[in-house]
């Protein structure tokens, strides 16, 4: 059995939009709202977790596990710019707090893809403002929790919208349809010019340098508060894999991965979030092998990607590793539980064989508003109903737990 | 104080209530009333709050846009008010703890029905728990349903002048009802929906027109930020045209509320001031068949009917004019007339023939040894109107807490309980317990204050 540390995070992973409910100040709370919204269904109460986070800490903590990652609301802590609130962050404080309280260590996100919705009125990243406006959320957020605070990840997956940049023949992306119009339909319904939300953008050079300029001050920001609380940011990181000609794989890096590794550098630890494998040849995505099992969202079932993953992370930076998220859409919760073994799997190896990794926090704790998606898929080892909100471990919660427990 | 609200501007002409608030008569040496009812131990001795005022945040209500757009009339913005979106077990401890025996608070629609037609179970039961709570701890929860804010939503899209409105707010009323009916011990519809109509009954008026273009920038503003040419609020325009949807409202919220629960008890709140007629050919008449008489005919269907008074209002030949300068002062100068609440309610049961509940009356200041005067003063003129033989359900203090008060922000202090504006800390005053002990005793005999 592969050797971890004992101080190795074991987590869940959640984040504020997906499960609190009711985010109504936020930007994506209002492009599900609106008639050209490309939204399965609009969050709602998504899982209370705004009033039932204490269930999901005990959740975490029958588990055995050790680590819990959340996201504070840009858009609850400043709902209007400039004004911040001293009972949102005293809320958020608290959840950091009780997790301390109770062994938990506390991975805080400050920015989990939604912004308040004054931001993107402002032409969100596109804005020269954008990094000081960030910087400044992110030091009222640090001075807050960041004595409790774990780590401190800025952005989740900012290389997301990068992801289909490298490819020739401008996308005939069906990942695009419609995004323009209900960003749009946004900006209308707030009386704005412009509505922007990074992660439905097309990644614009210009956005993408002041977002990485966001990054860079914000950790600075929470570094001048506590010098010694680790920084970092979370990316988006399939394991790719060339099929044929490697010049796809090339070009995808260098758009999607290089830039955010560069920045990663200056940080205290990269952040690793994987689903799989990605295939690509010279100029375009490949689908998954005929026959290949698949996961409830079509996708490869591909477990054994994590540890890859992490390798060529650590590589590309030198700094240590936290998995911030891996996981899988399942309705069938065995299927779960054999991704959880083959991935946990996958990282044994890179740890045995010397790679710096921090934790592994499995995405998600909760069955929850999956965005695009709404509710159609579920990533949790715990189960909510939709109505009541009661929380139900499912059997992989139980394999994780041991798998996790095995480690020890 | 509604007054508080949008009135304490001291702006006659708009939410005229503020030129009917403002005066004062001294309680001739308030000797206090012997009489102490038979059933004392049932009479609701309580404290007052708003959603908007006390919970911080309330981002998805018309009224916090309203604090947000440029330009705006409002002071300063709600910001976290007095968090009470968290602390408010605090609040209810506090209430208990006093001694006091019930607790009125209202519901906010636009946390409820986040957009049009989508309900949040998780907000209902938010508001659940508090009325649970309320129960647990022996309290009467009293539930406003509406106090002056709406969603966004429903204003952008006409407010109470559009059509549906009432089925709207109807739909509403019946969800919360559905969620806590059970718990609850009186419901409130309304809060001051006359208050707008202060100011319509008088036919000579002060020039506000800087004001009421300000007014109407705002309300501009704020249909901007909707993507409307719309924002229809009842108390940042003239209300007539919203008068006759909200007073539909309050029938097929009454018809919903009771269809869940007959038996609740139902009424709406209404701000009356203590209205004095000065000198011959007065339009005392006038104004209240303008400003009470729609509502009383609602109330008359109800099961009782909520009285808010901050004062007495002194009425002209052709609109609000100054009172008497021979009565009692206060240091500003303003008049000095705690029992006005007993005259209001005195009016408003003979207007109605309903049991009256006070569901607010206070007073702001800065002095709290002031406010205990002026409970002591307030409650024995609801005492004498009771040993007449008005039937008064109870007597509610506005308010329990030092709170947002609408145009005036945080400046002026309406509290029984101080609360810091960064640790949101709560400290009861004097005021408070004087008033708890006022409901432990069952009236004010015996009590004085310094």
């Amino acid at each position: 059995m592969t050797y971890y540390p004992r101080n190795f995070l074991w987590g869940g992973a959640t984040a504020g939009h997906q499960i609190e409910g009711n985010n109504v100040n936020a930007d994506i709370w209002l492009l599900e709202q609106v008639p050209e919204t490309r939204f399965r269904e609009p969050s709602g109460d998504a899982c209370d977790s705004l009033n039932r986070w204490r269930e999901d800490l005990k959740l975490v903590s029958r588990m055995g596990l050790n680590a819990f990652r959340f996201s504070v609301e840009w858009s609850r802590i400043e709902p209007a710019e400039g004004q911040f609130s001293q009972a949102w962050l005293d809320h958020y404080t608290r959840i950091a707090a009780a997790c301390r309280a109770c062994g938990i260590a506390p991975v805080v996100t400050l920015s989990h893809f939604t912004s308040p919705r004054w931001f993107a009125a402002a032409a969100g990243w596109a804005n020269p403002r954008a990094p000081e406006l960030f910087a400044r959320f992110a030091g009222r957020v640090t001075s807050a929790l960041g004595l409790y605070a774990s780590h401190l990840v800025t952005f989740n997956e900012p290389n997301l919208p990068l992801m289909g940049r490298w490819i020739q023949t401008p996308l005939a992306d069906p990942v695009r349809t419609g995004l323009d119009e209900m960003l749009a339909g946004a900006a209308r319904a707030v009386g704005s010019e412009v509505f922007n939300v990074w992660v439905y953008s097309r990644g614009e050079d210009a956005r993408l340098a002041n977002l990485l300029e966001g990054h860079r001050a914000a950790r600075e920001a929470a570094k001048a508060v506590y010098p010694g609380l680790p920084v970092g940011m979370s990316l988006a990181l399939p394991d790719i894999q060339a099929v044929g000609s490697d010049a796809g794989v090339a070009k995808y890096r260098r758009f999607a991965e290089q830039p955010f590794f560069a920045a990663a550098r200056e940080d205290d630890f990269i952040g690793v979030q994987n689903y799989g494998r990605l295939r690509l040849s010279a100029d375009d995505v490949v689908p998954p092998p005929e026959g290949a099992e698949r996961t409830q969202s079509g996708d490869e079932f591909y477990p054994q990607a994590l540890g890859p993953a992490v390798a060529h992370a650590h590589a590309q930076t030198g700094k240590p590793v936290l998995v911030t998220e891996n996981g899988l859409a399942a309705a069938d919760d065995g299927q779960r539980q054999r991704f959880i073994e083959g991935a946990l799997a996958s990282l044994d190896e890179q740890v045995s064989a010397g790679v710096p990794v921090l934790g592994y926090l499995h995405w998600s704790l909760l069955d929850n508003f999956e965005w695009r998606r709404g509710y159609s898929q579920q990533f949790g080892l715990v189960a909510v109903d939709r109505t009541t909100f009661r929380r139900v471990a499912k059997p992989s919660a139980k394999t994780y737990s041991n798998l996790v427990e095995a480690r020890r | 104080m509604t007054k508080r609200g949008f009135p304490t501007f001291n702006r006659r002409g708009f939410l005229a209530t503020s030129a009917a608030l403002t005066a004062a008569g001294a309680v001739p040496g308030h000797a206090t009333s012997p009489q102490v009812s038979q059933n004392a131990s049932r009479f609701l001795w309580g404290a007052a709050t708003a959603g908007h005022q006390i919970e911080g945040n309330n981002v998805n209500a018309d009224i916090w846009l309203l604090e947000q757009v440029t330009p705006t009339v409002f002071a300063e913005p709600s910001g976290d008010a007095d968090d009470s979106l968290h602390l408010w077990r605090e609040d209810v401890d506090i209430v208990r703890n006093l001694g006091l025996n019930c607790y009125r608070f209202s519901v906010e629609w636009s946390r409820i029905e986040p957009a049009k037609g989508q309900f949040s179970q998780a907000f209902l039961d938010h508001y659940s728990r508090i009325v649970d709570y309320c129960r647990e701890l022996g309290l009467a929860p009293i539930v406003t349903f509406n106090h002056f804010t709406t969603p966004r939503w429903f204003a952008a899209s006409g407010g109470w002048t559009q059509k549906d409105a009432p089925a709207l707010f109807a739909r509403f009323a019946e969800r919360v009802a559905r969620a806590m009916a059970s718990g609850i011990s009186h419901a409130i519809t309304f809060n001051e929906p006359n208050l707008a109509l202060g100011g319509i009954w008088a036919t000579e008026r002060e020039d506000n027109s800087a004001y009421e273009g300000a007014l109407a920038a705002m309300i501009a503003a704020a249909a901007k930020a909707s993507g409307s040419d719309r924002f229809d609020v009842l108390n940042a325009g003239d209300p007539r045209p919203m008068i006759p949807g909200l007073i539909e409202a309050h029938r097929q919220a009454r018809a919903a509320i009771k269809s869940v629960r007959a038996d609740l008890p139902l009424g709406l709140s209404l701000a009356i001031p203590d209205d004095v007629g000065i000198g011959e050919g007065n339009a005392l008449e006038r104004k209240r068949a303008i400003v009470y008489e729609p509502f009383f005919e609602l109330a008359r269907d109800d099961d009782f009917i909520g009285v808010q008074t901050y004062g007495r209002s002194f009425v002209g030949r052709n609109g609000p004019v100054d009172g008497p300068t021979d009565t009692p002062r206060r240091p500003d100068g303003s008049e000095w007339y705690p029992s006005a609440i007993g005259n209001s309610v005195r009016y408003a049961y003979q207007a109605t023939g309903k049991p009256v509940l006070v569901t607010e009356n206070g007073i702001e200041t800065d002095d709290d040894a002031e406010r205990q005067r002026f409970i002591l003063g307030a409650v024995a003129s609801v005492e004498e109107a009771r040993a007449e033989g008005v039937p008064v359900i109870g007597y509610i203090h506005w308010s329990l807490l030092d709170n947002f008060e609408w145009l005036s922000g945080y400046g002026p202090k309406y509290g029984l309980v101080a609360v810091d504006r960064e640790t949101f800390v709560r400290t009861p005053k004097p005021s408070a317990r004087l008033l708890g002990r006022i409901a432990i005793n069952g009236g004010v005999e015996g009590l004085s204050a310094p």
